[in-house]
């Protein structure tokens, strides 16, 4: 009963900060402008909010839906409520790798996500075998993830001293400001990200059941190494889709999955796609905020993020978090 | 349930190191309660984890209904044996009946709704377990005994032959213990499970097992009925303490410990 005002609660908010991204900005129109202009295509305000505005909105959400859902899955697979791409090196490990081909091939834009997604793999994969000692224990991971982290985000970061040609794309690659999306990189990040939204949804029981312990999962019947590798895998295909387009933004999926728990609980049946909806609610707000309040300066969306996101998750914490165990 | 030779180390590479469990040979009664006792480190858990495959032995191997336990895919063994372990951990905002339907899930295809026979056999388990008034109750907000009590009935969902429980007694007061190992009697009696556990406490084992299992040292040292296997010289043997040994009419037999026999 509650988890459904928790849905169409956010649904609704979504759609209300959906309308109100694309009728605000440099250019503002009325709703029913818009409405009208999409359709009849004659007014030429809105041509330039589909071409401009729009693939920026959509980038937004799909960026922080992946984040965030490959949070909850990261969380589970490693039963570590402190796992998240940004955290244990997936995001910078992506970025670094994906600068990296830019700079060297920068015709191959395209294959970005896919560069990308090696990055991403290549840091969990070190991250899991270097934590690996005869199991899995939460605390090695996130020491591990950190040390990771922090020699990826440092590699990335050296490009941007080099000083090239190159240091335009870097910057997209590891900055993360939504400005000058197309239509061409909400198709990239689209089929990606939608492709790992819809395989998260099938991993479901398998989250589930990891959320007992290994060896109750496995006398259920779960093949758990199995799983846990095709869950990990997904996790990493949404974070490095989402880092290759929209940039690192880090926290997100830490803070929405804690945020999702709390309102609806651990099943992740409702967990994952509440996830998915307030992630891209939560990145699309904030990347509206941080394009219209110090307009014409623009504010990344991670940064509007983290004083958000951060102080709010305090909150629910001090609230609710009792009950929850957190 | 048997085990053929089995023999099984934590650290198979290094030689120094003592077997967890040293050629075991042993075969588990049909329908009967049988109680693996022996001290600390003696490999009553290991033993145990072999029955269930966590572990896989070097050499041997447990075998169930004639085929070999790891020729059983994940999903076929959870519907011949459901194991309890000593300590478990679910989400906090984790129902009873929602707990105890993963029970179902070996049976179940991962996408289709339960069927009746899934909600039947959740229905059963609550019942056997004396939980059907807490079905929507906090797993996290129970006390200790009702807690065991739970995952049990999450294994007895899987409606398996064969239930293991790894010192399903530990954590429990007096109370608890014995309204625990009544309820497992009364599985095995009424519904005729085979039961395999460890516990701590002889005179529970003696009294609630019809065979024990005896570990020392990683090897199985006795087996059979309690009447024959416990006895003052065999539990000074394994356990190196004076005990002596008596019957009673109400109790039957009984193990009281004197001491360690070092003067103090």
């Amino acid at each position: 009963m509650k988890k459904w005002i928790s849905f169409v609660c956010i649904i609704a908010l979504l759609l209300g900060v959906i309308v109100w991204s694309m009728t605000t900005g440099s250019i503002k129109v009325g709703l029913l402008d818009l409405i009208q202009g999409l359709i009849k295509g004659n007014n030429e305000e809105v041509a330039v909010i589909r071409d401009l505005r729009m693939p920026r909105i959509i980038v937004a959400l799909l960026t922080g839906a992946s984040l965030a859902v490959s949070g909850a899955l990261l969380q589970s697979v490693m039963r570590n409520p402190l796992a998240d791409a940004g955290v244990i090196g997936i995001s910078s490990g992506a970025g670094f790798i994906s600068v990296l081909m830019v700079t060297l091939f920068p015709a191959m834009f395209f294959w970005m996500p896919m560069f990308s997604f090696a990055g991403g793999a290549l840091a969990f994969f070190l991250v899991y075998s270097l934590s690996w000692r005869a199991g899995l224990s939460p605390m090695r991971i996130l020491l591990v993830g950190v040390a990771v982290n922090a020699t990826f985000t440092g590699l990335g970061q050296s490009f941007n001293y080099r000083g090239s040609y190159a240091v335009t794309s870097v910057n997209q690659a590891i900055g993360s400001i939504f400005t000058m999306k197309t239509w061409t990189d909400v198709q990239i990040l689209g089929i990606y990200s939608v492709i790992g939204l819809l395989l998260s949804l099938l991993v479901i029981p398998w989250c589930n059941m990891l959320s007992l312990q290994d060896k109750t999962a496995g006398s259920l019947g779960l093949r758990v190494a199995r799983a846990r590798i095709i869950i990990s895998i997904i996790a990493v295909l949404l974070a490095s889709a989402a880092t290759a387009v929209g940039g690192l933004i880090a926290f997100v999926g830490l803070l929405i999955p804690h945020i999702a728990r709390l309102l609806i609980g651990s099943d992740h049946k409702a967990l994952i796609p509440f996830s998915a909806l307030a992630g891209a609610l939560l990145i699309l707000a904030a990347d509206t905020i941080g394009r219209t309040v110090l307009a014409p300066t623009e504010i990344p969306a991670s940064i509007i993020m983290a004083v958000i996101g951060g102080p709010f998750l305090v909150f629910m914490l001090r609230k609710r978090g009792r009950e929850y165990g957190a | 349930m048997e085990l053929n030779r089995t023999t099984f180390s934590f650290h198979p590479k290094d030689s120094r190191q003592a077997y967890a469990l040293n050629d075991v040979t042993l075969s588990v009664g049909k329908g009967r309660i049988t109680t693996i006792i022996g001290p600390n480190g003696s490999g009553k858990s290991t033993l145990l984890g072999i029955m269930a495959r966590h572990y896989l032995p070097q050499s041997g191997g447990a075998a169930l209904d004639g085929k070999a336990i790891a020729q059983y895919t994940p999903r076929e063994l959870a519907r011949k044996l459901a194991i309890v372990h000593q300590q478990n951990e679910a989400p906090a905002d984790m129902t009873v009946e929602k707990l105890i339907a993963f029970g179902r899930l070996p049976h179940r295809k991962m996408w289709l709704p339960g069927t009746e026979e899934d909600e039947a056999a959740v229905a059963w388990a609550l019942e056997q377990t004396d939980l059907s008034g807490e079905r929507t109750k906090r797993v996290s907000e129970m006390s200790g005994g009702e807690r065991q009590r739970v995952w049990i009935a999450m294994a007895l969902a899987q409606r398996t032959p064969i239930l293991l429980l790894d010192e399903p007694t530990t954590f429990l007061d007096m109370y608890h213990q014995f309204e625990l190992l009544e309820l497992i009697r009364r599985l095995n009696r009424e519904h005729g499970l085979t039961i395999v556990m460890v516990l701590h406490d002889l005179n529970q084992a003696i009294r609630y097992s019809d065979d024990l299992l005896v570990m020392k040292e990683g090897k199985l040292v006795l087996q059979g009925h309690p009447q024959s296997v416990v006895t003052e010289r065999s539990v000074k043997e394994i356990y190196g303490i004076d005990v002596v040994i008596r019957s009673d009419d109400r109790t039957g037999m009984y193990m009281v410990p004197i001491g360690t026999g070092v003067t103090v």
